[in-house]
């Protein structure tokens, strides 16, 4: 009977505390720092994206949002990971037709896109580093936008990390106009 | 036995105590719905048409968007063109309230692109008054942001905390069902854009200002689609009504897509990617002449409200 009751109150309390979802979204410190350390670009909006794990024969969780960009400015897309996960997650910029940049590729893109000769004219470590697999990833990217509409964000663990649950942020700033 | 009883109670307890916690909640938000000035919020919308409002909004540019294109084409700053804090005390119901947060919001956008910090004080205390009113005003860090202000300094920071505590205000909105006034907030963001716009093209009629200025009859229908959910309420369908008078001046203008295939290139170590496909927009003078003086009629209404 004792031992009914434990189980009994273990259980309303987990079922208690499981009515609330844990937010799991990056923490603002994060977002503070990803948006503030950017260079010359001005920070419009964060993407904070909760992760789901999801086993590696299953699609992988993708966290996706929208946002409006406007014809003529040049954004800056970056990523931010906790400490100690970095370049974990990858994020992609598309709309309904084209994917247009994403903080990681994978080797077989990078060489038919020929992103290895492009990216090593001016190698900055401190902003994409090529993976021994030969993928390259990056902290970030410019896009310069040519068409006013509606674009998709996505941020999602890459291949390889998704058997973990987390966070990641990822920061739209513009640059400065695109002349 | 004594003991059972006790964890019995404790468990019973804790758990009515939990439901009795998210019950509050649900509770205190149907209670922000009813905000005491004659039939705002009465409209209930369904998930879906939640959803859908919830992605224009979020989607919807940040006022600074606009602000930097006017830097950038060399327009200089102008004070006469912000919209008075004189009057910020006659917004006494959460319809005037709301749409005044979205413009004097916009302004703060455009102050901040030109570094006007000494003005932007001024029209901080009205937007933390404004914000106080709406119930909202404990996502914006007044002092901080003043202290910045004041100092002239950290401008990230700034620009940071003014974008991130709009979004947090406008979460917050959307959340406890109050997105009509989410809806308002963006209206006045998107007027004191356009009339900004509208107004600098006068003196600097550069073809991207007349573009964008094009441009905004897409963000013109979504504004109208999310605002027509409330049209029952009187003060929406008379809000609806200015901006269908705005619209029908936009009927002119065409926009096109020419199709193309984003290309990749690498400036000073970063990775740029040029769409190429692209928007062109076509509209001339004289639907610029209409739609700046449509906009200068509202506008003028708002501040006489």
């Amino acid at each position: 009977m004792k031992r009914i009751l434990i189980i009994t109150t273990i259980a309303l309390l987990i079922a208690g505390f499981g009515v609330k979802e844990t937010n799991a979204q990056c923490k603002r410190t994060l977002v503070y720092e990803c948006a503030t350390n950017n260079g010359r670009a001005i920070f419009l909006r964060d993407f904070n994206a909760k992760l789901k794990k999801s086993r590696p024969e299953d699609p992988a969780f993708i966290a996706k949002f929208s946002v409006v960009l406007n014809k003529g400015t040049l954004y800056r897309f970056n990523l931010c990971d906790p400490k100690g996960f970095e370049y974990n997650s990858m994020l992609t910029l598309f709309d309904a037709r084209n994917e247009y940049g994403k903080t990681h590729y994978a080797a077989d893109e990078v060489n038919s896109l020929g992103l290895k000769d492009l990216l090593k004219r001016n190698y900055r470590p401190e902003q994409y580093k090529f993976e021994s697999d030969g993928s390259v990833v990056m902290d970030h990217f410019d896009f310069v936008c040519e068409k006013s509409g509606v674009y998709f964000v996505s941020i999602q663990y890459r291949a390889g990390y998704e058997d973990n649950k987390g966070c990641a942020v990822g920061i739209m700033s513009f640059v400065g106009k695109n002349k | 036995m004594r003991v059972n009883r006790i964890l019995l109670i404790v468990a019973a307890f804790f758990y009515m105590a939990i439901l009795a916690c998210n019950e509050s909640e649900t509770k205190s938000n149907a209670d922000d719905i009813g905000i005491g000035d004659g039939g705002l919020g009465h409209t209930t919308l369904t998930t879906a048409e939640e959803e859908s409002m919830k992605e224009v909004v979020q989607n919807f540019p940040a006022p600074v968007e606009m602000a930097a294109l006017l830097d950038e084409v060399g327009a200089p700053f102008s004070t006469n063109m912000l919209f008075p804090t004189e009057n910020a005390d006659n917004y006494n119901t959460s319809f005037k309230q709301a749409i005044a947060l979205g413009v004097y919001s916009a302004d703060l956008g455009y102050m901040n692109i030109y570094s006007k910090t000494s003005t932007i004080v001024q029209y901080l205390t009205v937007i933390k008054r404004l914000a106080d009113d709406l119930r909202v005003g404990q996502y914006f860090d007044f002092q901080t942001l003043k202290r910045l202000a004041v100092s002239n300094e950290n401008l990230d920071t700034l620009m940071f905390l003014s974008v991130t505590s709009f979004n947090e205000m406008d979460d917050h909105l959307r959340q406890h069902n109050r997105s009509h006034l989410s809806a308002l907030v963006v209206t006045g963001v998107w007027l004191e854009g356009l009339y900004l716009a509208t107004q600098v093209y006068k003196d600097v009629p550069h073809e991207r200002i007349a573009e964008r200025i094009g441009d905004q009859k897409l963000l013109l229908e979504d504004i109208l689609d999310i605002l027509r959910k409330y049209d029952q309420d009187k003060n929406f369908a008379d809000l609806i009504k200015e901006l269908e008078f705005i619209y029908e001046a936009y009927k002119e203008v065409q926009i096109k897509i020419v199709p193309g295939k984003p290309t990749m290139t690498e400036q000073n170590g970063t990775f740029v990617i040029k769409q190429n496909e692209r928007s062109e927009v076509t509209i001339n003078d004289n639907v610029i002449v209409n739609i700046t003086e449509r906009i200068n009629e509202i506008r003028n209404k708002l501040i006489s409200l």
